[in-house]
């Protein structure tokens, strides 16, 4: 048997994106995957779908990234999406506290779907750069997560490109695939990485992202 | 290369002079053992005499012959005194002294060898000639140095050892013999060599030499007839000849190129049948497919018949080439489902060389559709087993798996059905990546070697080939998804519940579409007849409700509609306020339809409330006071129904209003004919009923305007009820028994169970304010008619107009 026609090994990961509606799950997906912003809202319908795939060495991961309504009336759809994920991503929005107030609500889903130990937790707080509209801290943020028992927590601007890809070399990082390589992924960013053709840095690098502007 | 066999020195400076061979340099001289320690050949006089100046060749031979006699004079010396001076004269001295001692005798000298020995003569002679230069010696300097040269470039095939070769012992001179000879064997190879090259020369010029001398005799014989000029008809012979010649070479031409245009080489035909299928295997299949293109251009001909043979072995070269492919594709799939099962998920990336040839292979292939189809259906097969089997592992109660099963919870259907429908949508996901990174030929661009009849042929099956195979996978499965949700769908009941049963399954038939499920395949039909099952439900439900209410159940003294119709009404509207909630209204409209709101609404409203009220007022014709209770209790149930859908008149009546609106009208008749039978027993009762009547008769009191309109009336005097004894009797003590009392009577009697304070209201007023306009209107007609009775006329009505309306509250 060939090696080469029986391709290389791949692993898929299913990431959920939960949080209240309008906090930006679906704008963090876009940058990520896209590296580009929509100023226009529009709502999800349902439940939406994209993957990406990262490459090191011979392994091949693929990333699902399932991106929830957070319309009330979609509600009911969720709790089957986090069933078989293996990362959830709950999302608030630092100018909205009442978001950030629902994240237990999100995190105990995650919980009674998925036990504590199964899934990879990451709080993520949006829109940073609305600095004058701020209602939550990052301290608070850091507290929350840390009761929660999240393992990442990360604030992101979607609009600016803040901190989003940083967010997903520590996913990235923590997935079981990666997590006694010290190499470099490839296909992480969309712009596919500096360092070689394909192939980005997974080590945290918390300047690289600061690039779209100073967040306070 | 002939410096070994001569003495080195000056003496080849002289083209005439052969100089001694180099084995007559005083081997005696030089101890064998040390022949491979730097050995240095002695320089007795040559180096004294070096300051001496030594122009010209004769100088230097004259300088070399003087140390040459002074050495053969030391030979008469002991040989003690002489070792040196023997030893540093090579040449001749050498060569004698060779031949007159024995191996014993050099063996003995050996031990008094001295540094100054021939070696270092040499090296020294060597040294001068290889770096310096006259105008004299050049020549041979350059020929000795490029021998030099040429030697050591050969050193590897000569073989050499050169500390050997320049020992002036045997085995120096038996090297340096072997080294000739070794020069001259591969001179007479290289001889050989160049004369094997060209003797096919030579057989070719012997061969020629025959023919170019008949041509030269012929020539020769030409010349010699030249003053007798050639005939113009062997002119024309000869120029008819040339013209045919070219002709046959063009045609030779043109038919190569034919022959290269529409056949196979023996490589590109072995290559099809032998060759392992890659890049270039599928740029010969392009070539047949190419021939294939350009022999369908031979069926135009008046004769067909070349064409005709030559597709048939075109044909027949494309189906062995496709059935290669074929193979290849089966094997290449078996290998991946082989490292599937053994190892998971594969992938590929887009640059892979063997996935650019199995995407390469399955354009080739898709010129053959039996083949193709046949592929396809392997592929198909792989995928939807797999998917199968992981769908079931999802409801496997002790699954190793991870994540939870799909268990049925008796009190949340929707959470199992949309758990069901969820793990469906990330199958499909699965699989349309699957199927996009393996048959997504939409940005292929690899058209260069493909034929672009098969790009453009097969370009929309080609295009849609993801699409077909994502189906067709989809497919296996399509019945056991549809039993997983039928078997909850079919047995629930709860109208709420499958209103949002509904909505999901629009959700997911939305979702599966988006994602590349057809919207004809199996599984959008099944979800949509699960739609109808469940939107059905949903009204059959409300019908069955509605059909088993019992119109028996008595109506209370209160006159309120039954508890069944606030029931109904509650259940009806939650129907409603989901239809408005709905996330598709637009096909929630499929099941509140027409027809749905003419079952359970206008049913309700015609045929349940009738049948209600005229079992409990059956003698409402007869009976004036059950007639009475019967409009109450109508009014009040219209009011209920009315009250209840309202808030949906714009979403949910808003396609046809009319049953609202009939409920409507229906209770404004009832409510009018409440108004005029109140009304016609007020006027019984204050006993103005008849002249009520009566002036209506003669001129609608409603339309009198002034007192002129009074004098229509005077025609009443002849009527002997107009009488003012008569009217006193009749009219004077009920009006002033009543009147105060009227407003009383109607809140606290008639109206009272009438449940809307507003009808009620309406009606009240309604009748008084009709009360209050015939009893003035009757007071100032009396006052005109009788205008000499009118005191008394004011006994018998002593009310005035503003005080029998400020009796009824009325404010005008």
């Amino acid at each position: 048997m060939s090696a080469s026609r029986t391709g290389k090994a791949l692993t898929k990961y299913k990431i959920v994106f939960l949080g209240e509606q309008g906090v930006g799950k679906t704008s963090l997906i876009t940058r990520f995957m896209y590296d580009t912003f929509d100023d226009h809202y529009q709502a999800t319908i349902g439940i939406d779908f994209l993957s990406k795939t990262m490459y090191l060495d011979d392994k091949t991961v693929r990333l699902q990234l399932w991106d929830t309504a957070g319309q009330e009336r979609f509600r009911s759809l969720i709790p089957s999406y986090i069933r078989d994920s293996h990362v959830a991503i709950v999302v608030y929005d630092v100018t909205n506290k009442k978001s950030f107030e629902y994240i237990d609500k999100w995190v105990d889903d995650v919980k009674n779907e998925r036990g504590e130990e199964n899934v990879l937790l990451c709080i993520v707080g949006n829109k940073n750069d609305l600095v004058e509209e701020r209602q939550v801290s990052t301290e608070e943020g850091e507290r929350k997560a840390q009761v929660l028992k999240a393992k990442i927590f990360v604030e992101t601007s979607t609009k600016v490109g803040y901190n989003v890809k940083n967010l997903f070399r520590k996913i990235a990082k923590s997935l079981p695939e990666f997590q006694n390589d010290s190499g470099k992924l490839a296909g992480l960013d969309g712009e596919a990485g500096k360092t070689a053709p394909g192939v980005i840095d997974i080590t945290t690098n918390t300047e690289e992202d600061t690039t779209g502007g100073c967040q306070c | 290369m002939s410096f070994l066999e001569f003495q080195l020195g000056d003496a080849f400076t002289d083209s005439g002079f052969l100089p001694e061979p180099a084995s007559a340099l005083p081997l005696d001289s030089v101890p064998l053992r040390e022949s491979h320690k730097g050995f240095q050949v002695p320089v007795p006089d040559l180096l004294e005499s070096r300051e001496v100046e030594t122009n010209t060749l004769q100088e230097r031979m004259k300088l070399y012959v003087d140390s040459s006699m002074r050495g053969l004079e030391l030979r008469s010396q002991p040989a003690s005194n002489r070792d040196h001076d023997r030893s540093a004269v090579p040449g001749a001295t050498s060569h004698l002294a060779d031949r007159e001692q024995s191996l014993k005798q050099m063996v003995e000298v050996s031990g008094n060898y001295k540094p100054e020995s021939s070696d270092s003569v040499i090296s020294r002679k060597l040294s001068r000639i290889l770096n310096e230069y006259d105008g004299r010696t050049y020549q041979k300097d350059q020929d000795l140095r490029r021998s030099f040269l040429a030697l050591e470039a050969h050193r590897k095939v000569l073989a050499f050892n050169e500390s050997v070769l320049v020992q002036p012992s045997v085995m120096g001179s038996l090297a340096r013999q072997s080294l000739k000879s070794n020069l001259e064997h591969l001179l007479l190879q290289n001889n050989l060599t160049f004369l094997e090259n060209i003797r096919p020369v030579v057989n070719k010029i012997q061969r020629l030499s025959e023919p170019i001398e008949r041509t030269l005799t012929i020539g020769n014989r030409v010349c010699e007839k030249r003053p007798t000029p050639i005939p113009d008809e062997v002119w024309c012979r000869i120029k008819d000849k040339q013209e045919q010649l070219q002709t046959l070479k063009m045609q030779k031409t043109v038919l190569s190129a034919v022959r290269d245009s529409l056949t196979l080489s023996q490589i590109e035909d072995h290559a099809i049948r032998n060759a392992e299928i890659d890049t270039e295997f599928l740029l010969v299949v392009n070539r047949i497919m190419i021939i294939k293109e350009r022999a369908t251009y031979l069926l135009t001909l008046p004769s067909a018949e070349a064409g005709k043979a030559l597709l048939k072995h075109v044909n027949s070269q494309l189906e062995i080439a496709n059935k290669r492919i074929y193979n290849y594709l089966v094997d290449f799939l078996y290998d991946l489902q082989s490292a599937y099962r053994t190892f998971g998920e594969r992938s590929f990336t887009s640059n892979d060389k063997t996935f650019v040839v199995f995407r390469k292979c399955l354009v080739y292939l898709s010129s053959d559709l039996p083949y193709f189809s046949e592929f396809l259906k392997r592929v198909v097969k792989m995928r939807s087993q797999a998917a199968l089997d992981n769908f079931l592992s999802q409801f496997d109660v002790e699954s190793s798996s991870e994540s939870k099963p799909i268990i049925l919870s008796a009190h949340d259907p929707i959470r199992y059905l949309g758990d069901v429908l969820a793990y469906v949508h990330s199958l499909i996901v699965n699989e349309a990546d699957f199927v996009n990174s393996m048959f997504d030929f939409q940005t292929f661009d690899e058209e260069e070697d493909s034929p672009q009849s098969i790009i453009n042929k097969n370009q929309k099956f080609l295009s849609e080939l993801n699409l077909k195979a994502l189906n067709d996978i989809m497919v296996p499965l399509e019945n056991s998804i549809r039993i997983r949700l039928e078997q909850i769908i079919r047995f629930e009941d709860d109208i709420l519940t499958n209103f949002d049963i509904f909505d999901l399954l629009k959700l997911y038939e939305m979702i599966f579409t988006k994602y590349g499920i057809f919207e004809d395949s199996t599984l959008i039909r099944n979800l949509n007849a699960l739609e109808n099952v469940s939107s059905n439900k949903i009204g059959s439900t409300l019908t069955d409700t509605l059909s088993t209410i019992d119109t028996r159940q008595e109506i209370g003294a209160d006159l309120l509609p039954p508890s069944w119709l606030a029931e109904y009404l509650t259940t009806l509207c939650g129907v409603f306020a989901r239809y408005e909630k709905s996330s598709y209204p637009e096909d929630a409209k499929q099941i509140v339809s027409v027809e749905f709101l003419n079952e359970t609404t206008g049913r309700l409203v015609n045929d349940k409330l009738e049948e209600f009220l005229h079992k409990n007022f059956p003698d409402m014709k007869r009976n004036p006071s059950e007639k009475e209770n019967f409009l109450v209790a109508q009014i009040n149930c219209f009011d209920n129904v009315i009250s209840k859908l309202k808030p949906f008149k714009s979403t949910v009546f808003d396609n046809d209003g009319n049953i609202l609106i009939k409920v409507e009208n229906q209770m404004q008749s009832s409510i009018k004919a409440l108004t005029e039978f109140e009304s016609r027993l007020l006027f019984q009762k204050t006993g103005l009923e008849l002249y009520f009547n009566l002036f209506n008769m003669i001129f609608p009191v409603e339309s009198v305007q002034d007192e002129l309109d009074y004098d229509m009336y005077l025609s009443t005097l002849e009527n002997p009820i107009m009488n003012l004894t008569k009217i006193r009797e009749s009219v004077e003590k009920p009006v002033s028994d009543l009147m105060p009392a009227a407003l009383d009577e109607f809140q606290k009697n008639k109206v009272f169970h009438i449940m809307s304070p507003r009808i009620g209201e309406q009606i009240t007023n309604t009748c008084l304010r009709q009360l209050l306009r015939f009893y003035q209107v009757f007071r100032q007609v009396l006052l005109h008619l009788y205008p000499d009775s009118q005191e008394e006329v004011l006994t018998v009505l002593k009310f005035t107009g503003d005080e029998a309306a400020m009796l009824f509250g009325l404010s005008d």
